[in-house]
């Protein structure tokens, strides 16, 4: 369920597209520092957002020009003196992963599986090391998926309290990340956390009537078949995703400006109402060709 | 005092006009409107003050500077204040006194205990839970609460706005253009106007 809060590439300036990809390679390089090679294939955007979110502006930007893997040709560039945030990201990112993985392998058949189990036991060092260093924040992780995990269970049909798991996931985000703010920090997570968690569901109401896997829309409004799926369960999760984004928006211009500032309005003006236009339609994937996104 | 100047976000040479600008443009981000029911309103209010304070700073000194010439007039002051919960409707005969006093006050999780206790659910009790969890951000089930108690007492004039009330109040400022639901024209005229707003030009 990650990779919904992306910027809508055709309005960044060519400053801020480097300055997000400066960011995105410095994750990539941080993953790898500290959590491992395999740890790298845990990044996505929506860590790249977080961290922009708690750039301070005392914080330096300068880069240095380093190659890596997938672009061993053209350089990329590195932040030279990385604030904590972006070990903080990556080792929240891992430890999602890791139990997302766990979630998957349980849901899926042996065979299906198999690819999880692998992923899984590579990054199990990566989650080792994160999960030592965010110990409260890995425990709370834990007891909020379980309580998903009961959610799904009981069928529950109510897409808030199954949202609220994951929202308070995220907003347990700005305890550990200090820095002040806390409020609005808490506030813009927890809306940003309900926001991916209703969109994914939004996205994959049609293969989960298919599978019969656990899907809070599907549950709320008892859709049968793929025909149930009208413009007024639309209408009414288009509203729901955009009372949220409109909180996250609320909140996030109490913020002080950064160099990042315009960024992040790219993504909570522009980016996350496309995602939600693709996600109406379940069209979104994060190979997306249909949109002018990343790569 | 910080910089007045840098509160608005402005160079001290800027023009009388680029200044009433950026007030005005400042002054519609943190309009309580923006933040009806928000649980950031309070720093929304304070950013407010500031700016307002930041703009009559700036119209002072230089009304100063320039005694007899023109002084721009921000014909906004002191317009903005923010209602919270404390609706005059809760001045009405009310079933849970104490919830509403709760809720008035801004003590969801108060609330949220007494309404959780109550064995007779009737309108009024759906309405207040509907505002417990609209506090909470659940707006999915608010809007489920307040639609049962529109639909339990349909000549109360109170439940029904708050339910209308409920769905519309959707995004915030600038971003309706990009819903999905809104009309073409709508969309494009605000297309527009988020494209003048990121491109500055």
């Amino acid at each position: 369920m990650f990779g919904y809060i992306r910027p809508y590439v055709p309005e960044l300036r060519l400053r801020e597209y480097e300055q997000y990809r400066a960011v995105y390679c410095t994750l990539c390089h941080t993953l790898r520092e500290t959590y491992g090679h395999a740890a790298r294939f845990t990044l996505n955007f929506d860590f790249v957002f977080l961290i922009m979110l708690y750039w301070q502006n005392d914080y330096d930007f300068s880069c240095n020009r380093r190659g890596c893997m997938r672009r061993p040709i053209s350089k990329c560039n590195i932040i030279k003196e990385k604030p904590d945030i972006f070990r903080l990201s990556g080792g929240l990112g891992v430890i999602l992963s890791y139990w997302k993985l766990k979630d998957e392998i349980k849901d899926s058949s042996f065979f299906k599986s198999i690819k999880y189990r692998l992923s899984l036991m590579a990054i199990r060092g990566g989650y080792k090391k994160a999960e030592k260093m965010y110990e409260k924040f890995s425990e709370n992780v834990n007891s909020r998926l379980l309580e998903l995990e009961k959610c799904e269970e009981d069928r529950m049909a109510t897409i808030d309290q199954a949202a609220d798991k994951f929202a308070g996931i995220l907003s347990d985000i700005s305890s550990i990340a200090g820095g002040g703010n806390e409020r609005i920090y808490s506030e813009l997570l927890y809306h940003t956390g309900r926001w991916i968690y209703i969109t994914d569901a939004y996205n994959d109401i049609y293969e989960d009537i298919d599978t019969g896997n656990y899907n809070p829309i599907v549950e709320k409004y008892g859709i049968k078949a793929k025909s149930d799926v009208d413009d007024y369960i639309k209408g009414e999760i288009d509203l729901t995703l955009n009372q949220s984004l409109g909180r996250v928006q609320a909140a996030f211009e109490l913020l002080d400006e950064t160099i990042f500032s315009d960024i992040i309005r790219n993504i909570i003006y522009i980016g996350m109402p496309l995602v939600m236009k693709l996600a109406r339609e379940g069209k979104f994937n994060n190979t997306s060709e249909n949109i002018n996104f990343l790569e | 005092m910080s910089d007045p100047y840098k509160v608005l976000g402005v160079s001290s040479d800027a023009s009388d006009e680029e200044i009433k600008k950026a007030y005005r443009e400042l002054a519609r981000k943190y309009h309580p409107d923006n933040y009806h029911n928000n649980p950031l309103a309070d720093l929304a209010q304070e950013k407010m003050k500031e700016i307002n304070e930041a703009y009559d700073t700036i119209n002072k000194m230089r009304s100063q500077r320039n005694t007899g010439a023109s002084q721009a007039s921000r014909g906004t002051s002191g317009a903005y204040s923010y209602q919270g919960w404390s609706d005059q409707n809760y001045q009405r005969k009310s079933d849970f006194p104490e919830i509403r006093s709760a809720i008035a006050s801004g003590n969801f999780a108060l609330a949220e205990e007494l309404l959780k206790a109550v064995p007779n659910r009737n309108a009024e009790w759906n309405f207040l839970m509907g505002h417990v969890c609209y506090a909470k951000g659940w707006f999915n089930d608010a809007i489920e609460y307040f639609r049962i108690a529109a639909n339990m007492d349909p000549e109360n004039p109170e439940y029904a706005r708050t339910f209308a009330q409920a769905r519309q109040a959707g995004v915030s400022y600038s971003t309706t253009g990009f819903s999905v639901s809104s009309p073409e024209f709508c969309r494009l005229c605000s297309t527009l106007m988020c494209m003048n707003f990121f491109c500055r030009c």
